[in-house]
């Protein structure tokens, strides 16, 4: 699936499933986030996520810091996973490493074309041929 | 002798952040340094695992439906917090 590079920054599009309904949001991929998907409250409330607990850590300057973290279902280009979800204040959705590593997509980004692409991962690919 | 019951996030954070500074920090941190450790604050029990996933997923089953506390191990401030003066996330 093709993202956009809106703003120099790669998004895509995911959907995010809690116990109610699901919804379509577009996300940036945080290379630099090695866990697996952030939304901000404002999201996670109407789609009923499960509340499971408070992940605690410390800020850059030192400082704690609090977040949520609910159970839901995520989809990248067709394919569903059961994953945590972080929940912040902040009006960013962040789609970390861990959740493209748990769907097996590799993560193309050509920033001279902005093109931004998640595809298959080359074990699956196979896989996808041969059925 | 029932195990307290806590009611709040709050009341969840000040006991699970007692729970692992005082009694598990010392005992888990060097071996399992980086990893999530999920604590069920009522039963002060936990399970451990580099795939934060993996960890709640164990707790659940072991411990049933309920809020925990999550810490990734060697990233937590240190004891002398005021609790009073601490800025939650979710008072924004």
């Amino acid at each position: 699936m093709l993202g956009t590079f809106d703003n120099d920054q790669p998004k895509i599009e995911i959907e995010v499933k809690g116990i109610g309904s699901s919804k379509k949001l577009v996300g940036l991929i945080d290379s630099g986030f090695n866990g697996y998907l952030t939304i901000p409250f404002i999201e996670a409330f109407p789609l009923g996520l499960v509340l499971i607990g408070i992940q605690s850590s410390t800020i850059a300057d030192g400082s704690p810091s609090y977040h949520l973290v609910c159970m839901g279902e995520v989809c990248i280009d067709g394919k569903w996973i059961h994953t945590t979800i972080d929940i912040q204040p902040a009006n960013i959705i962040l789609i970390g490493t861990k959740l493209l590593k748990e769907l097996n997509k590799t993560f193309v980004l050509d920033c001279s074309k902005s093109k931004v692409e998640i595809i298959d991962s080359a074990d699956d690919a196979i896989k996808k041929k041969e059925q | 002798m029932t195990n307290k019951q806590f009611t709040s996030l709050e009341e969840i954070t000040r006991a699970g952040e007692k729970f692992y500074l005082e009694e598990l920090k010392d005992k888990i941190e060097e071996k399992y340094m980086g990893q999530y450790v999920v604590i069920d604050v009522e039963e002060k029990k936990y399970q451990i695992d580099s795939d934060r996933l993996v960890a709640v997923d164990k707790a659940r089953r072991e411990y049933g439906d309920k809020l925990f506390y999550i810490v990734q191990i060697g990233n937590n401030q240190s004891s002398n917090v005021n609790f009073k003066e601490k800025k939650y996330a979710w008072n924004f």
